[in-house]
């Protein structure tokens, strides 16, 4: 069966995001990381004529990402691996590392719809890695207070995450 | 397979046994719902999300494809169910004159650009949040700049602020709207500002600020008014204590000179920054005229400086 257009892009809103920023993991937070999950996700689309059925989406990109990844390392190290013989070292990929980053995904899109003043401190604390301190010393207001918004903020996104 | 096997127990059994099975089922599936929660929960709080960012997914979607990636944005049930459990039905009430749903928009993790429907391109930096009515009216918290497209028949396009009201035809101009921060300026064409029944026209190369519930406006004198928006900071011979207010209100961060520095208008500052962070930027200082400095809070206080 082949992949059409509104498949591809469910695929693409899904798992686009989720997938560069696994890239980082082994990539560092630069361009390749997102060219690599380009690079999938082209492949996807000048192929979806004649794709064979894709059973499991989450494993299949995951793991093209993963093998990118890795070719990309080759690609980069070759000239350090032979001056210093050093081993190139790249996560094995496991179904748990997709769920996670799936689940990042959903937080993530989650904390777009909290109320600003619960978002802005949401990230401050999970994004930012502020402690409440410092949170409460920016922004004027109680410790207490910037509890409150975190758990707030965590029952919102739980909410959130039940109903997709 | 579970579902199946039970199905076929209950309809082999007899009437009193049926209901017996029916309810054990029926424990076995909230624990099994329970425990799938407490899990969300758990993992929920223990997942690290230090370093997730959103990356361009429109612009990789039209490089990938050459097609447009049409918007989605968030249907008016999902914004309304959003809404009413947030208790902000009351704000969306104001913008549903139209009857068309509200946009939420939100920059969480660096500056985004978003296309609005009749054509505008709206710039918002990080934290800041737009709502968005789907015609000619958005509502802004934070820092945003707006290129207005002009409408044939002439509709005004409208900013409200946590503080007043912007009205223009169509034009390029940024508006800032935090707490204790209330700021409009003009780039390109003619805007007017509204707050507590005065108003002000303003001109390109116009900005204003309302102080004390005054607004007080004056002309742009820095290239770098707007540099937010690219995230590019120039500096030709620039005065230090200029310098300093353009890199204040680029990092929307607090910097004061202390006041017995006397020279800080005698420094000059020749310089590029794309893309550095506050801190960076402050090291570079620290090379070109060995000021001294520590954060307080917000703001980053300047105790010493050379040139």
């Amino acid at each position: 069966m082949p992949v059409d257009k509104e498949t591809f892009r469910y695929l693409f809103d899904t798992y686009y995001n989720a997938l560069c920023n696994y890239a980082c993991l082994s990539l560092g937070m630069n361009d390749d990381a997102e060219d690599v999950v380009m690079e999938v996700f082209a492949h996807i689309w000048d192929k979806r004529e004649n794709l064979s059925n894709i059973e499991n989406p989450k494993a299949y990109l995951f793991r093209s990402v993963h093998h990118k990844a890795i070719e990309k390392i080759r690609a980069k190290k070759l000239v350090i691996v032979a001056l210093e013989g050093e081993k190139i070292v790249v996560p094995d990929y496991k179904e748990e590392i997709g769920e996670d980053y799936l689940l990042k995904e959903r937080i993530f899109q989650s904390i777009r719809q909290l109320p600003t003043q619960c978002r802005v401190i949401f990230v401050k604390s999970k994004l930012e890695g502020m402690s409440h301190k410092e949170i409460a010393q920016e922004m004027q207001i109680a410790v207490k207070t910037v509890e409150n918004q975190i758990t707030k903020a965590f029952k919102l996104i739980r909410k959130q995450i039940d109903t997709i | 397979m579970k579902l199946r096997d039970n199905i076929r127990k209950i309809n082999e059994s007899d009437g009193h046994k049926q209901a017996e099975l029916i309810q054990q089922w029926k424990d076995e599936a909230s624990a099994n719902l329970r425990a799938m929660h407490e899990g969300i929960e758990n993992k929920l709080e223990d997942t690290p999300m230090a370093g997730y960012r959103q990356y361009d997914k429109a612009a990789a979607y039209e490089k990938i494809t050459g097609e447009h990636y049409e918007k989605s944005g968030i249907s008016w049930k999902k914004w309304a169910a959003a809404a009413v459990f947030t208790g902000l039905i009351a704000m969306a009430g104001l913008f549903f004159v139209n009857n068309k749903p509200i946009t939420h928009y939100a920059a969480v993790n660096g500056v985004e650009i978003e296309h609005l429907n009749d054509g505008t391109d709206v710039t918002l930096d990080t934290g800041s949040t737009l709502d968005y009515n789907g015609s000619r009216g958005v509502a802004v918290t934070g820092r945003a700049f707006f290129k207005v497209s002009k409408k044939a028949d002439k509709t005004p396009f409208t900013v409200e602020l946590n503080k007043g009201k912007v009205t223009v035809l169509g034009t390029r101009f940024s508006v800032s709207s935090y707490p204790g921060t209330t700021e409009v300026a003009v780039e390109e064409g003619r805007v007017k500002y509204e707050y507590g029944g005065r108003e002000v026209i303003l001109n390109a190369g116009d900005w204003m600020k309302l102080s004390d519930e005054d607004i007080v406006s004056s002309p742009i004198l820095t290239g770098n008014h707007f540099s937010w928006t690219t995230q590019v900071l120039e500096f030709k011979n620039t005065p230090l204590d200029q310098a300093l207010q353009d890199i204040s209100r680029h990092y929307h961060q607090e910097l004061v000179i202390s006041k017995e520095i006397k020279t800080a208008g005698k420094c000059l500052l020749t310089s590029k920054f794309a893309g550095e962070n506050l801190d960076q930027v402050m090291d570079e200082l620290k090379l070109l005229f060995q000021i001294q400095y520590y954060k307080s809070g917000n703001r980053y206080v300047i105790t010493s400086m050379k040139c």
